[in-house]
């Protein structure tokens, strides 16, 4: 029955299309323009566009873009966007069947920085570069790994970075402050851990969860300045990746919550039940609406970095068009990101979501930024991207992500010591390399 | 009918036969109450970790009984701003799914299951193989080809087409299950209807049917949960969030770092609980139907 | 008697007459539809499993035998493997073996019956996301109650990881699934003693037979047909079962859960590499068959025995 509507939507849109396609011929003054005299059919019909993105099931951020895309509909009537996605958990595989399968199903579509190289490198995202001239914004250097042949194939509608997030007020119970250096931050945790009520910090570690687990476990290296992998050789048993697994296992066995998943480990969190979450800043929103304890988003903040190299892995999601759609969906896409790309809608939409980190320079207003207490920590850290960390990695980040995950569980089960395991890891992701990089 | 009469007045007999003293069926009692509790202790453990507030379930020693009441989580997962995301479109379209799967699946696995149960033909044994066949493959690997296909068909974003996926993989069993059951009516019966001028398909519809009615309500439920449960195909066919079925929407809460734990377990209780009352419903057929199905004719 | 052998005795003239077109025209529509959504698709993957197709890495091309030459050399596909046949073995094993003790209990007569039959039957009727996540805080190593209960009637203090331990997470997946799939096996098993006649143990009882041998000498046989396709799907089920070890370990930890299916999903969805997740579903498709064959040829000589 769904089907029967889709289609009559289809006949409708066919007729408007052609007209659009027109309008498009005549370039990018046809977007430029403040006003178009669009016949009035073509009103009556406007263009939809499938938005495909997990946000949509993300508590605040949903909220966020929902919002935006009704003043975008507010102020304009000739271009509809439409919900459509996955939830986090499958989002990414879903979106790879769908390019397997020749096209991805959508006229817009957020990625992961590595999904993004992945599904660019295979051809399915158009370059918004002029989006950029349109919406007449400058974006900051970090953009520029979005870049294929010099043009931009996506723009970063949410940069996160890592962080250690904890609870003041815990930290004023124990009576303990931010730690100075990594032995004092395992002193710290353990302090602030009286079990089975009160863990010092959680950090994912369940085999159910590989993803969550592999993209937090690379922080881990980074906190000895480490990085996992340098062009096409793995790193794996290298001295920082080491020092970083063995400072977990330590962290582990002394002040975690073991085997909670990470739903409720924030729920945990919320109740005061953990005192640190090494975690991603974005993470924070889930804190801000808390029914069962209202002080705890004020009593949020961040650590200034206290590790060697001050290093934080800073990920940008882009959004992107789909270069597989017909040329006029693809210039009413373009249209719409040139309208959420405007400073002062993309200063709402960055507030909205209570990101931290702009885009775009000037992106983010300072009477904002003034009002988050617990970014500090998160703007002092250095931002190292996850090219710099998993070198050529980047395009099989999953991959590399499943061999270590076997070996990270024996190590916390107390199987095998870390070198014997990240040694043994380190032959199955020469292999691996071998396999993905002959090709 | 008059062998499942026979079974039931077996029982019947069987009761009132051995009238046994009840002390010496205390240990069976015992055994019993320890089974059921240690079945039902999960479901149980579900009710009492929604229903109270859930940093109560998240501590040791964790409470045995509810300490507190609240009805939050189920509250939000029933008022969210956001309309997809809404447990009550999503069981409704769990509800339309697997209603029509059991319907196509009622109507499939009555031509198979009648073909397998009469006489014999050549490549009966052929087509019982190729059924148990298509059992053998897990969903994972076939949703990559089949996702491919059905784009290529815009048969994508429909609960009729996730109930004709859904049918493939559930009908197999089915047609077993109503096989057996076909298999107890006795030749007899079948017979005479044909001499007196039926043809076949009218005798399967007006003799067969009614007989195997019991067993048609088991194949039924088998179906319902089925695509019921299913969340593999719904996951990848479905991308238009107000189709959501209540797997999919409930997988959907699950992302990376913000899970809402409360809400996932108030919507996975309500999930839970529409096949559990479907069952208690037509549980009392089930097992005449299974029942019906294991009698030799 | 007569008048049925008569009646047998015309159709077969009839047969004889013109081929019998009416099965042939209702398995059809059957075949069709089960080759659209799953035989084609299946022959698809096992041609996908000669090729290289692995998204990111170049196009799609033929490689012959290189997916099994891989595959053979793989340590995790042989441990995979290993817990498949494991994982088959003991879900096999306790659900069927669980469902023949509640279909015993609940052959008796007692007060409440139903609502206990009710009771035991219920895990079948829960979908399997709610039902792991409520299996995964009962096994919370911190403030899980199987903890509670485990000090109640152990003298410990230090509970065991559960999930996490890497010798218990396979038994612990095993009971899962047991839990779940008991009822159905319950509920066929139940029909079938409920059908056996009651004369059988009247006569048992009038030579003298004890409870365990009119189990042995008049239940047992009954069921053993039951039983043994019972064992068939179970196999079938339980090499494909997916949501339930997904859900509650991932394959972990360490690879001790990891079986075929879940290789196949993690080959395919997680390193996007289809060709080789294929390759891997062929390989399990083999496994399964032969193990179904195994049991075809168990059923029919033990129907030969019985016959005899």
């Amino acid at each position: 029955m769904s089907k029967s509507t889709k289609s009559s939507k289809n006949q409708k849109g066919g007729m408007s299309r052609r007209d659009f396609l027109k309008l498009g011929a005549t370039g990018a003054a046809a977007a430029v323009a403040p006003r178009i005299d669009f016949p009035a059919f073509i009103r009556q019909s406007p263009m939809d566009l499938n938005l495909l993105t997990w946000f949509w099931t993300e508590p605040g951020r949903g909220d966020a873009w929902r919002a935006m895309i009704a003043k975008f509909h507010e102020e304009q009537s000739d271009i509809r966007i439409n919900e459509a996605g996955y939830g986090e958990n499958d989002y990414f595989q879903q979106i790879l069947i769908q390019a397997r399968s020749g096209r991805i199903d959508g006229d817009l579509f957020t990625e992961t920085p590595d999904g993004f190289l992945r599904l660019a490198a295979a051809g399915h995202t158009a370059s918004v570069e002029d989006v950029i001239e349109r919406a007449g914004v400058t974006p900051v250097p970090a953009q520029d790994m979005l870049r294929i042949d010099g043009d931009l194939h996506g723009l970063d509608i949410v940069t996160v970075r890592f962080g250690l997030v904890y609870n003041s007020a815990l930290f004023d119970t124990a009576g303990v402050s931010e730690p100075t250096d990594l032995d004092n931050w395992v002193e710290i945790a353990t302090t602030l851990t009286e079990r089975p009520n009160q863990f010092g910090i959680y950090s994912p570690h369940l085999a159910s969860e590989p993803f969550t687990v592999w993209f937090i476990l690379q922080q881990w290296a980074v906190l000895y300045d480490g990085i996992w992998a340098e062009g096409q050789n793995p790193l794996l048993n290298s001295e920082p990746v080491i020092n970083g697994l063995k400072l977990f296992k330590t962290m582990y066995d002394n002040a975690m919550p073991q085997g909670t998943d990470v739903g409720t480990a924030n729920q945990l969190f919320a109740s005061s039940k953990i005192a640190q979450n090494m975690v991603v800043s974005a993470a924070v929103n889930q804190w801000k609406t808390n029914t069962e304890d209202p002080e705890l988003y004020n009593n949020l903040r961040s650590a200034a970095p206290f590790w060697p190299g001050n290093k934080g892995i800073t990920r940008i999601h882009p959004i992107c068009v789909n270069a597989n759609t017909e040329p006029e969906k693809q210039e009413a896409a373009k249209e719409f990101l040139s309208w959420l790309y405007k400073l002062e809608n993309y200063q709402e939409l960055l507030e909205r979501c209570l990101d931290v980190i702009p885009a775009i320079e000037g992106g983010i207003r300072p009477e904002y930024r003034e009002t988050l207490t617990w970014a500090d920590g998160y703007d002092a850290t250095e931002a190292i991207t996850v090219p710099e960390v998993l070198g050529d990695f980047v395009l099989f980040n999953d991959e590399l992500g499943q061999v270590v995950t076997p070996y990270f569980e024996e190590i916390l089960a107390g199987a095998s010591t870390v070198e014997d395991a990240m040694e043994r890891a380190q032959v199955d992701a020469v292999a691996l390399a071998e396999r993905v990089f002959s090709a | 009918m008059s062998t499942m009469h026979n079974t039931l007045a077996h029982t019947e007999k069987r009761g009132l036969a051995s009238p046994h003293h009840w002390t010496r069926r205390i240990p069976l009692y015992v055994l019993v109450i320890l089974f059921c509790i240690v079945t039902a202790f999960p479901l149980y453990w579900m009710l009492v970790s929604v229903v109270q507030p859930i940093s109560m379930s998240l501590q040791y020693p964790p409470p045995l009984f509810p300490q507190a009441f609240t009805l939050q989580p189920f509250v939000e997962i029933f008022t969210g701003q956001d309309t997809a995301q809404r447990i009550d479109v999503w069981i409704l379209n769990s509800a339309v799914l697997a209603s029509i799967t059991t319907l196509i699946c009622l109507f499939l696995s009555v031509l198979g299951a009648f073909a397998l149960s009469g006489r014999r033909w050549r490549g009966q044994a052929g087509f019982g193989f190729i059924l148990l066949m298509t059992q053998m493959l897990p969903e994972a690997l076939i949703v990559i080809p089949l996702y491919a296909t059905i784009d290529r068909l815009h048969m994508k974003d429909s609960l009729l087409t996730l109930a004709l996926v859904d049918t493939a993989f559930v009908l197999p069993i089915c047609i077993w299950i109503l096989k057996n059951v076909f298999d107890t009516i006795p030749n007899e019966i079948r017979d005479a209807a044909l001499v007196d001028g039926c043809t076949r398909m009218r005798m399967l519809w007006r003799i067969m049917l009614p007989i195997a009615a019991p067993g048609l309500v088991a194949v039924g439920v088998v179906a319902f949960f089925h695509a019921w449960n299913e969340y593999i195909f719904a996951a990848s066919l479905i991308t238009d969030r107000k189709l959501y079925t209540a797997s999919v929407g409930l997988g959907s809460m699950i992302s990376m770092i913000d899970t809402p734990i409360d809400k996932l377990m108030a919507g996975g209780l309500l999930f839970s609980i529409f096949p559990i009352i479907f069952y208690l419903l037509v549980q009392r057929y089930i097992v005449a139907g299974l029942s019906a199905g294991a009698v030799k004719g | 008697m007569a008048v049925q052998a008569t009646v047998s005795a015309s159709n077969a003239v009839v047969n004889h007459k013109r081929r019998d077109y009416l099965p042939y025209m209702l398995v059809l529509p059957i075949i069709v539809y089960e080759a659209i959504f799953i035989l084609i698709p299946i022959l698809q993957q096992v041609v996908s499993s000669f090729t290289s197709d692995v998204i990111g890495i170049g196009t799609v091309r033929w490689v012959g035998l290189d997916n099994y030459n891989r595959l053979f050399a793989d340590r995790n596909f042989w441990n995979s493997l290993r817990v498949t046949l494991a994982f088959m073995g003991g879900t096999v094993i306790l659900s069927v073996g669980i469902g023949l003790l509640a279909a015993l209990l609940l052959n008796q007569n007692f007060r409440g019956r139903s609502v206990a039959r009710g009771i035991m039957t219920m895990p079948w009727a829960i979908p399997d996301l709610p039902a792991i996540m409520v299996f995964f805080w009962i096994l919370n190593p911190n403030f899980g109650v199987i903890n509670l209960f485990v000090r109640w009637i152990l003298p410990i203090d230090q509970t065991p990881r559960w999930l996490l331990d890497i010798n218990l997470a396979l038994p612990l997946v095993i009971a899962i699934a047991a839990w779940k799939a008991f009822p159905f096996y319950g509920l066929v098993t139940l029909s079938v003693l409920q059908s056996i006649p009651h004369d059988l143990y009247e006569a048992a009882k009038v030579d003298g037979a004890t409870p365990l041998q009119s189990f042995r000498y008049v239940t047992l046989p009954e069921l053993i047909p039951t039983l043994m396709l019972m064992g068939i799907l179970a196999c079938i089920f339980a090499f494909r079962q997916f949501a339930l070890i997904f859900l509650s370990t991932g394959g972990g930890p360490a690879r001790t859960t990891e079986t075929l299916v879940i290789s196949v999903y993690k080959a395919a969805f997680n390193s996007f590499d289809f060709s080789y997740g294929a390759t891997i579903g062929v390989a399990g498709f083999v496994v399964v068959f032969a193990i179904t064959v195994l049991f075809a040829y168990l059923q029919r000589r033990q129907e030969a025995v019985a016959s005899s």
